[in-house]
């Protein structure tokens, strides 16, 4: 039988633990932005989301393309836990970021470049599921899925220098702390807690790729039972 | 003085925290699914 790994199981314990903690860090030591006010606190999990999304992404094409190098199977439960993981992560990054936008730009949503390919990477990644789904054979998934996973890649980073490449109200927040590009400067325990909060969802990200990662594999052990 | 959007914090950290939840759980209930229906197969 496939045992939880211990490993899996202190992911899972610091994960529980962390999130809550990164929270309490965000709400009581972080300041209150002095424009924005308090809403400002949900980019820390804002960014930390799109991070972990992008990360898994890059993994899922990792994935697909040690698939089609090696054909094993467990590449493939790399790349589609890793996307599935990713697309999470991606439609908490739409949503936090509408909720933050509303008071801010006075609107849900707009056609801002950030926000339109962050939308058609979210729905390609989408699809990449529709596609699986409509392919009979697992080899057959797997080997589609992969490439895929590759080509889907590019969307990450059109997403990601979307900012810096086109004209955008989206803030570049990855800049200099004096108001160039729309950021807004950040100060010593603003950028602390953002760090602390990527560091936290990379941890929870690698602890739900590898629960995902377990379920294909419980998955892929029925189905050759069954064979 | 800063906007009042502490309604706003509440909805993001609750949509946030929402998913993350419901995404974990139904993780954990598809593989405690998975293994029963494996366990079972093992012992037939």
């Amino acid at each position: 039988m496939l045992k939880k790994p211990a490993a899996l199981v202190v992911l899972d314990l610091l994960s529980l633990t962390l999130v809550p903690v990164v929270m309490l860090i965000i709400i009581v030591y972080t300041p209150v932005e002095v424009v924005m006010g308090p809403v400002q606190k949900v980019f820390y999990f804002h960014i930390s989301a799109a991070w972990a999304g992008m990360v898994c992404f890059i993994l899922g094409a990792v994935g697909g393309a040690g698939y089609l190098l090696t054909r094993r199977i467990r590449w493939d439960w790399l790349s589609s836990a890793a996307i599935e993981v990713g697309l999470v992560f991606s439609i908490i990054t739409i949503f936090s970021g509408m909720i933050w936008a509303r008071p801010i730009w006075n609107t849900w949503w707009v056609w801002d470049p950030r926000l339109t390919t962050t939308a058609i990477m979210t729905l390609i990644y989408l699809a990449y599921f529709i596609l699986r789904a409509g392919v009979s054979t697992p080899e057959a998934q797997a080997r589609l899925g992969a490439v895929f996973a590759i080509l889907a890649a590019l969307t990450v980073p059109l997403t990601f220098f979307s900012i810096r490449l086109f004209r955008t109200i989206h803030p570049v927040v990855i800049a200099p702390a004096d108001g160039a590009g729309g950021a807004f400067s950040m100060s010593p325990r603003m950028l602390n807690t953002l760090l602390i909060s990527l560091l936290v969802f990379t941890v929870l990200l690698v602890d739900l790729v590898w629960r995902r990662v377990r379920l294909a594999q419980f998955e892929f052990e029925m189905t050759r039972e069954v064979e | 003085m800063p906007a009042n959007t502490l309604t706003e914090m509440i909805l993001g950290f609750s949509v946030i925290l929402g998913i993350l939840a419901i995404y974990t759980f139904t993780l954990i209930l598809r593989t405690r699914h998975a293994r029963k229906k494996l366990d079972q197969k093992n012992r037939d």
